[in-house]
């Protein structure tokens, strides 16, 4: 699949940008954004969050009987992107000292 | 069964636990914790031989002390485990009953009683398929319907070769095991359904689960109704049993400094005295001191002593200390600090110790523990709901559900040197799939050996070994040409599968690590579900014989009391004395052939008294007839009452 964004209004088949302006993520990156449909600025709490939900919807548990199988690649496939993001996020915070709290999955103002 | 039948039918969660189990089922928009028969919502995890049956249950455990050598428990320490493992050595040195290797080269421990004369040995997945038995009788007596579906709980940090013997003692059982799930997160559920926890926002909780035999420690976020395992960690041999022994110990001690005497080879002494232990232990948790008394313990010795609270923590202090350890490998794990939890959830009985909620507590800084969910239920609770999310039964609320579980063990492959290659992680999420190239050492090498590992050691020497198999017929090339693809695969039961593939060659092999390393094989299976099934025959039969025993106890007491009740005139001094003496010689035959009579020689008992009866002239039989019962009719109906009894 063409990964360039294309003009003619047909959605874009790389991951939205947003507010991020860092340098590119790697193609297999890019891929896993684009599998759970979110923008390169999403912080580690939204990347959960759309993990969970979408895991709702095609978890193994979840599936009939002959769809099972297809549920069980469609989970590990959801599972290896949360993976590839957060690590990145890990990479991409880690030079910076200010951002290093992020590589908790929590925020402080959770309670 | 027939299979087109629409019959109603009921997936149960069963929590089997080291000393009690417990049953649960999702029904009618909520869970039911099933009572036994005995009224009770957990069942001691017990089995026992007598002389004429087996027992189950409150009915083994009652009669412990009598019948100390073949009265078996505690098999969930011993599952999945070989015999020479440590932990199962020093073990046996506190079991009364006797356990043996199998003395194949997987070292199997079998369990060895004597029933009827003889001995017999079995596997603890049997013992463990015989209490799943009878929380199955429990739940299908409550719903009315059979039971042939159920989610069974094991503690997170069991490995594999222990989850899939569980899950055989499940099969041996009769029952399809829909999911193995780890204890804490069922527990999870349970908390979850208590609170709301469809709520958009992510939380944390842990739970500490502390039972009569196993410790876990979980950490899960919660959101949007999924409940995710963020880590695990445990001791898969740490819990109130664990206290007992201590108090014993401090017991005996203590006996042997008063009478110079050592009750410790007296089976039935230290039966007496760990049960009086136990009771103790459970009072401390409500009252500072108690007294542990046991008349006549040893060498007609009478025993008493008081014990404190302040004594207890002492005697158990390093044990509660250490159960802290896996709460921070927890924290860490889960790269949370302390106060993003935001709850306690403590479950297990061993958790109403004060002292381990006192050093828990002020781990959190004080922060006060969610005692909301019943500790002795909320495991098979949550099981329940398991189950009915697994086999979609459930309301919405519950079909909303997702539990997404770990692996509790990084699992990986032995490369060059004895170094353990990780291919997945500990605190995985299963379901998961991961897959790494590895190469040849050596020039021309043909095949490789595959030894796969469980454990967090660098090397493997260190690890839980699992199983092997090797990939053959390799193209012939130098050292670290070939490409050989190593996939482990894990299910949602946290079970192990691993293959390996040439990429050149494109030639396959793979392991069920289920199938290998001390697990049961599929025919083992087989045979212990015959034997089963034969055994549940047995206990129909053994049933049958207590029902005739007791008709023929009955007849013998009408018979006597219709002799008592005629005077001279009706039955002569002979004819008497002839009735007493055939009446105590069958008296005296029940007492000692009874024991191993079964229904025949009852039955035939009671025929050969009739006779007699009838033997003797019309007017005695008429009498004594109508001595016992006023007319034929009662009779008749006496007699159904008998069988009925």
């Amino acid at each position: 699949p063409a990964k360039r964004p294309r003009s003619d209004g047909v959605q874009a088949l790389v991951p939205a940008w947003g507010e991020y302006d860092g340098p590119p993520p790697p193609d297999k990156v890019a891929d896993a954004y684009r599998l759970l449909n979110l923008s390169l600025s999403s912080s580690r709490k939204e990347v959960q969050k759309r993990f969970r939900h979408l895991a709702r919807g095609c978890h193994p548990d979840k599936a009939k009987g002959d769809q099972r199988v297809r549920a069980t690649r469609m989970f590990r496939q959801l599972q290896d992107a949360k993976g590839l993001i957060l690590s990145w996020l890990d990479q991409r915070a880690a030079p910076q000292l200010e951002e290093s709290d992020d590589s908790f999955c929590f925020d402080t103002d959770d309670e | 069964m027939q299979p087109a039948s629409e019959e109603k039918s009921y997936a149960v969660g069963i929590d089997l636990g080291t000393t009690y189990s417990c049953v649960g089922v999702y029904k009618d928009g909520e869970v039911q914790i099933i009572a036994n028969d005995q009224g009770n919502r957990t069942t001691p995890s017990y089995v026992a031989w007598t002389e004429q049956e087996r027992l189950l249950g409150d009915a083994a455990k009652n009669q412990v002390a009598s019948n100390p050598t073949n009265t078996v428990f505690d098999a969930k320490r011993l599952i999945g485990r070989r015999f020479d493992d440590p932990i199962v050595q020093a073990d046996l040195k506190l079991w009364p009953f006797k356990v043996v290797s199998d003395g194949t080269k997987d070292d199997k421990p079998l369990i060895e009683i004597f029933y009827q004369g003889v001995a017999k040995k079995f596997h603890p997945e049997e013992i463990s398929s015989m209490i799943l038995t009878k929380m199955k009788q429990t739940a299908e007596a409550y719903l009315g319907h059979r039971v042939r579906e159920a989610v069974i709980t094991v503690p997170a940090y069991f490995n594999d070769a222990q989850r899939q013997a569980t899950k055989d003692a499940g099969e041996i059982a009769g029952l399809r095991v829909l999911r193995i799930v780890n204890e804490p997160t069922a527990a999870a559920i349970a908390y979850g359904l208590d609170k709301s926890t469809s709520a958009q926002k992510e939380t944390h909780i842990l739970v500490f689960d502390m039972g009569g035999g196993t410790f876990d420690v979980s950490v899960l976020a919660i959101q949007e109704s999924v409940f995710e395992v963020k880590a695990t960690a445990g001791d898969p041999h740490l819990g109130g049993e664990d206290f007992d022994n201590r108090i014993l110990s401090h017991c005996i001690a203590d006996f042997r400094r008063k009478y110079q005497s050592d009750p410790t080879r007296n089976q039935r002494a230290v039966r007496r005295l760990r049960t009086q232990c136990e009771r103790a232990k459970r009072l401390l948790s409500t009252q500072t001191s108690v007294t542990i008394e046991v008349d006549s313990l040893h060498e007609g010795n009478d025993f008493s002593i008081r014990l404190s609270r302040a004594k207890f923590e002492e005697l158990c202090l390093d044990y509660f200390k250490k159960a802290m350890e896996p709460v921070e490998q927890c924290l860490k794990d889960s790269n949370l600090p302390q106060k993003a939890i935001s709850d306690i959830v403590m479950v297990g009985g061993s958790t109403r110790i004060p002292k381990v909620q006192e050093l828990i507590k002020a781990f959190f800084h004080g922060k006060e523990l969610c005692k909301s969910i019943n500790p002795d239920e909320a495991v098979a609770y949550g099981a329940a709901v398991q189950a009915a999310i697994v086999s979609g039964h459930g309301s919405e609320e519950v079909q909303n559900m997702l539990l997404l579980d770990v692996a509790p063990l990084s699992l990986g492959i032995e490369t060059a040197g004895g170094m353990m290659q990780v291919l997945i992680e500990r605190n995985s999420t299963v379901s998961t799939s991961k897959s790494q190239d590895f190469t040849t050492f050596e020039d021309y090498q043909d095949h490789v050996d595959i030894s796969v590992y469980e454990g967090e050691r660098a090397m493997v020497k260190d690890n839980n070994f699992l199983g092997k198999f090797t990939l053959k017929d390799i193209p012939k090339s130098l050292r670290g040409v070939p490409k050989i693809q190593v996939t482990f695969t894990i299910d949602t039961n946290g079970i192990l599968q691993v293959s390996a593939e040439d990429a050149k060659s494109n030639k396959k092999s793979e392991i069920q690590i289920a199938n290998e390393k001390g697990r049961l094989t599929q025919n083992d299976i087989q045979k212990m579900l015959q034997e089963a099934e034969k055994y549940k025959g047995e206990d129909e039969i053994s049933k049958g014989d207590m029902l005739a025993k007791e008709e023929l106890k009955v007849y013998f007491q009408r018979f006597d009391k219709g002799i008592q009740d005629l005077d001279a005139s009706k039955l002569q001094e002979q004819d008497r004395e002839r009735l007493e003496k055939k009446l105590a010689d069958a008296y005296h035959w029940l007492e000692h052939d009874g024991l191993k009579a079964g229904k025949p020689e009852f039955e035939a008992k009671q025929k050969e008294l009739q006779a007699v009866m009838n033997t003797e002239t019309w007017t005695f039989a008429g009498h004594l007839h109508s001595a016992l019962y006023r007319n034929d009719w009662e009779w008749r109906a006496a007699l159904l009452v008998c069988r009925e009894f």
